[in-house]
């Protein structure tokens, strides 16, 4: 078979065909694709935008601990034990010691938005990874084998779709005792197993007819190899894409669902508006410093992660695409 | 072959029919799969519901007798299933006992009377946004638009919520912060506000109806926009003739005066959405060949963007808001917890704070089957709008000679 290949006349004159190993080729063909890739989503000034609000909030995380290790003390600054006895009345307004000022607990408000970066990442990347295998998982399962799996898969997601996710989740929250971790796989679950999977399976039905599935099965590849090894890697993109809309979701349920103090989690930017709203400063705009910053956050990271979204969707949805 | 013209010409259609039947059997059969799995989930929390009812510990073995926790699980599941569809949903355990299905019939009118015309504003307002802004193409008007759709639509709902409030209710006074009425005006009346709220809804929907009537009557007329200006007018007066003749008007008027706030901030959260995905379909198919024709045969700018473009645009939009609506629902309930708006997501917060399962299975059962319901309807209509749907999901072959 390379034989044919390489002593054909046409690939004879250039230097690719005869000596290059094949994975640098392959290597190769990976790096025209993400160049490719890239030129097209630069072109678009929305997802350099969101990409830009990421990497603001992504070095807010880094920041964090430095500051702590270094300029801050930990008495004062750390963001859910410390406080500031220096200052009589609190919550204070913004001053050089504390930018963003300090809660009704004495606590600094910049800490506070930094530790809760951290925990609105870690949730939104979990929530997308769960979402992702599930999905992906059974999108293919669901196109490759149809018939009776493909429907059993199918009336799953019309029951999912029907379930009001925040709702279930406030009645979870409050009976048991929902963590971080907990509410990350619930969120992917759900959302996962409703329109991602519907929209995945759908895209999973148009690689199941190509000619290279039925190569593949020609050659003996069992149901499970081409299922993960040619179905798969195809749909990747499109998971992708929905990996970010879960991480806006995800960030923004979490919000919902702290602020109105049903989940356990120490710190986060939806508990910092609770903490707020517990004292009684939830209308005062004299107090702004209280619910502007964890909001504006919540507000901008979920609006950067639609936006990236958004920005791929015109690379990846074959729909929209414009090559 | 005559056609014969009828408002449910669309069960002629055979496809249409048993498309109609295939669907309806699966909805049923969604409902009974979610009430068992809402079944379970009250079977597997790891407490003992007698534990949760205040009475004296003497009563409890009488009372586990009385509410049916001694029977065996499969006799609890049918009685579950049975009162279900014969619409009991048992006793609250906290507000004096009151049957759930009694709270819902004075909160639900209130939840629709929001959450109606904010989906359909917010679905119709994006749709006409997105329409404009695709087809105009101004550069500064598609990121603008863009940007605020975005940030309306990721905004975090109890935040946007309070800013209107502290705003328009606090700094300008034009309207209250919360609640649903001001106590001054109804005192001394025996109206509900849930008979208002049945009222105004039915207003809207009546006037609606009545509006598209006169919008397809004078659409081939020469002078149309005179006539659907005399029509729509009419309308309006008509209704608020009718509304001051019954004497509610006032009761009516203070309902409304409510209801903006919450109502613009689920209009601001919904209609970012749309309005981006209908701008996005309507550039993809703005590239068709079929406008080229259609601005070829010299039809009108208007025409071609309503009956061309726009028209086949409009389908993965609907699509999309039929998935939306629960979001929607819930985005509502948040709303309401805001502004203290007494409807359905009020109840369940302070039924979650209570551990009142009653009215927490209720909520969740009763939210759940009507969005069930809605995705039926708005599924059956996008078949009749679009018929390559209908068969799309049928086994056999559709094609008969």
């Amino acid at each position: 078979m390379t034989d044919i290949i390489t002593k054909s006349p046409a690939l004879q004159t250039t230097p690719l065909a005869t000596d290059i190993p094949v994975w640098r080729v392959r290597l190769r063909l990976l790096w025209r694709g993400i160049r490719t890739n890239v030129a097209l989503f630069t072109e678009n000034p929305i997802g350099l935008v969101g990409l830009a609000i990421i990497v603001v909030f992504a070095s807010l995380i880094v920041i964090h601990p430095i500051l702590m290790k270094s300029v801050w003390d930990r008495n004062v600054y750390d963001p859910v034990l410390g406080i500031d006895l220096a200052i009589p009345f609190h919550p204070a307004p913004p001053s050089p010691e504390h930018l963003l000022g300090t809660d009704p607990l004495g606590r600094d408000v910049l800490s506070q938005l930094m530790h809760g970066t951290r925990s609105a990442f870690i949730l939104g990347s979990l929530a997308a990874i769960v979402n992702f295998i599930v999905a992906t998982t059974i999108g293919a399962i669901a196109a490759y084998f149809s018939g009776v799996v493909d429907s059993i898969f199918m009336r799953i997601a019309d029951l999912v779709l029907m379930m009001p996710v925040i709702t279930i989740l406030i009645v979870l929250g409050s009976l048991l005792n929902l963590e971080m971790l907990h509410l990350a796989i619930v969120i992917g679950i759900l959302s996962g197993l409703g329109g991602t999977t519907i929209i995945i399976k759908s895209q999973a039905l148009t690689i199941k007819v190509r000619t290279y599935i039925e190569a593949a099965r020609v050659a003996g590849g069992n149901d499970f190899h081409i299922i993960f090894k040619h179905i798969v890697p195809n749909l990747l993109p499109l998971s992708f894409l929905y990996m970010t809309f879960t991480v806006s979701a995800a960030i923004a349920i979490e919000a919902v669902l702290s602020f109105f103090g049903i989940l356990n989690i120490r710190m986060s930017w939806g508990v910092m508006i609770h903490t707020t709203q517990y004292a009684g400063y939830l209308l005062d705009m004299s107090k702004w410093w209280l619910i502007f910053p964890s909001s504006v956050s919540i507000s901008l990271l979920t609006a950067a992660f639609y936006l990236v979204g958004r920005a791929l969707d015109e690379i990846v949805n074959p729909r929209l695409r414009k090559r | 072959m005559e056609i014969c013209f009828h408002p449910f010409m669309f069960l002629d259609d055979i496809e249409m029919a048993r498309y109609i039947v295939r669907r309806l059997i699966r909805a049923a059969i969604t409902l009974l799969v979610f009430q068992t799995i809402l079944f379970l989930l009250i079977h597997a929390l790891p407490w003992d519901a007698v534990d949760l009812i205040r009475v004296p510990s003497a009563y409890k073995p009488g009372l586990r007798r009385a509410l049916g926790l001694d029977l065996p699980l499969w006799e609890q599941y049918s009685i579950w299933m049975r009162s279900f569809f014969t619409g009991d949903l048992g006793k609250s355990f906290q507000l004096g006992r009151t049957p759930v299905m009694s709270l819902f019939e004075a909160r639900a009118p209130r939840t629709l009377l929001l959450f109606l015309p904010g989906a359909f504003m917010g679905f119709g307002l994006g749709l006409w946004l997105g329409k404009y802004i695709a087809w105009l193409r101004k550069g500064w008007l598609e990121l603008s638009a863009s940007v605020t759709g975005v940030i309306f639509y990721t905004a975090f709902a109890p935040w946007l919520a309070f800013v209107i409030v502290a705003v328009f209710a606090l700094g300008l006074k034009w309207m209250p912060p919360e609640n649903i009425i001001n106590p001054n005006i109804w005192a001394g009346t025996t109206v509900l506000t849930e008979t208002i709220a049945w009222y105004l809804l039915s207003t809207v929907a009546i006037g609606f109806l009545i509006a598209l009537v006169v919008w397809r009557v004078t659409q081939r007329k020469a002078m149309r926009h005179l006539f659907r200006l005399g029509g729509f007018s009419l309308i309006v007066a008509l209704t608020a003739y009718l509304w001051l003749v019954s004497g509610l008007a006032l009761f009516a008027l203070d309902m409304l005066h409510h209801l903006v706030l919450p109502l613009v901030t689920l209009i601001l959260l919904t209609f970012g959405e749309t309005m981006l995905l209908m701008r996005a379909t309507m550039i993809d198919v703005l590239a068709d060949d079929h406008v080229l024709t259609a601005r070829a045969k010299g039809l009108s700018s208007h025409q071609v963007m309503e009956r061309h473009v726009a028209r086949l645009a409009i389908f993965p939009v609907f699509a999309r808001f039929i998935v939306q609506l629960p979001l929607v629902i819930v985005g509502s309930f948040v709303i309401e917890k805001a502004f203290f708006w007494q409807g359905m997501g009020e109840l369940l917060f302070r039924a979650v704070d209570t551990y009142d399962v009653p009215v927490v299975m209720g909520i969740l059962s009763v939210v759940g089957a009507l969005i069930l319901v809605f995705h039926v309807m708005l599924d059956i209509i996008a078949a009749w709008l679009d018929p390559r749907l209908r068969v799309s999901f049928s086994l056999s072959s559709p094609q008969k000679s």
